[in-house]
């Protein structure tokens, strides 16, 4: 059984941008919706907390958080979804997602090199 | 872990595709329909349509991210003198056309057509990210 706590920690990290891209897909479904207000994932500063003193199984354990943040201008309707911030933080987020799985594709050649030149193999 | 299923953002982004389309549809028809007089079986011109959008919340009530929208009319008019019209009322001379302003509805059609657009580019983002974790595999 193969249990690489990295490899674990990159697929909780693909986990976290994929739930990310859901919320920033809902704000922008509901740019036009009166009364929405725009939601966004509390993770990083958490991840990374815990990541620095616990470690990785500390870090494996921190769940995203949806929260409003209402730091935008809100129009008449009571909707204050920010489109520029919704595309700009999907595309970061998008950008962040595609160094996650390189990261995993090369960690998963290393383990077929490694698999493939042992004793037997 | 909040749940991430693989579609409900996309299906998030289908709902406000089929929303921002149906304004863009009313908008549109608001727009061929603007000073006409014509009766419907109502005895009353063509009403002004608006469409309404109201975010979908799940069992707890915390938004879903989709967007339901639904048709509904304003029926508010506009009169003014005109005895010899056909359709006025023939003991007042007033003519009746639906209370439609051109400007509104091509700004509401300006508006909903660019949001569509960033719907699509939404659902295109997400669908190449999980495309993108299928292929993990070929390596």
């Amino acid at each position: 059984m193969i249990t690489d706590s990295r490899l674990q920690l990159m697929a909780r990290l693909m986990d976290v941008a994929a739930f990310k891209a859901q919320v920033h897909a809902g704000n922008i479904a509901n740019q036009n919706t009166p009364g929405f207000k725009a939601r966004a994932v509390r993770f990083d500063e958490t991840f990374q907390a815990a990541l620095e003193h616990g470690g990785v199984d500390a870090a494996a354990d921190v769940e995203p958080e949806v929260y409003e943040p209402r730091d935008t201008m809100e129009q008449s309707d009571g909707n204050d979804v920010s489109l520029n911030r919704e595309i700009m933080n999907s595309a970061k987020n998008q950008t962040l997602y595609s160094a996650y799985l390189a990261m995993t594709k090369g960690k998963m050649r290393l383990l077929n090199i490694a698999a493939s030149n042992a004793p037997g193999g | 872990m909040p749940n991430i299923s693989l579609f409900r953002g996309v299906d998030a982004s289908a709902s406000a595709l089929s929303a921002e389309s149906l304004r863009m549809t009313i908008a549109a028809e608001n727009l061929a329909h603007a000073g006409d007089t014509a009766k419907l079986a109502n005895g009353l011109p063509y009403a002004r349509q608006r469409v309404r959008f109201e975010a979908v919340m799940d069992r707890q009530g915390a938004a879903t991210g989709a967007v339901a929208s639904e048709v509904v009319s304003s029926p508010r008019y506009l009169q003014r003198y005109a005895p010899g019209h056909p359709d006025a009322d023939p003991a007042t001379g007033m003519v009746k056309e639906p209370d439609i302003d051109p400007v509104l509805e091509l700004t509401d059609l300006l508006v909903a057509s660019k949001a569509y657009e960033a719907n699509t580019n939404a659902a295109r983002g997400l669908l190449r990210m999980h495309e993108s974790a299928l292929r993990l595999s070929d390596s």
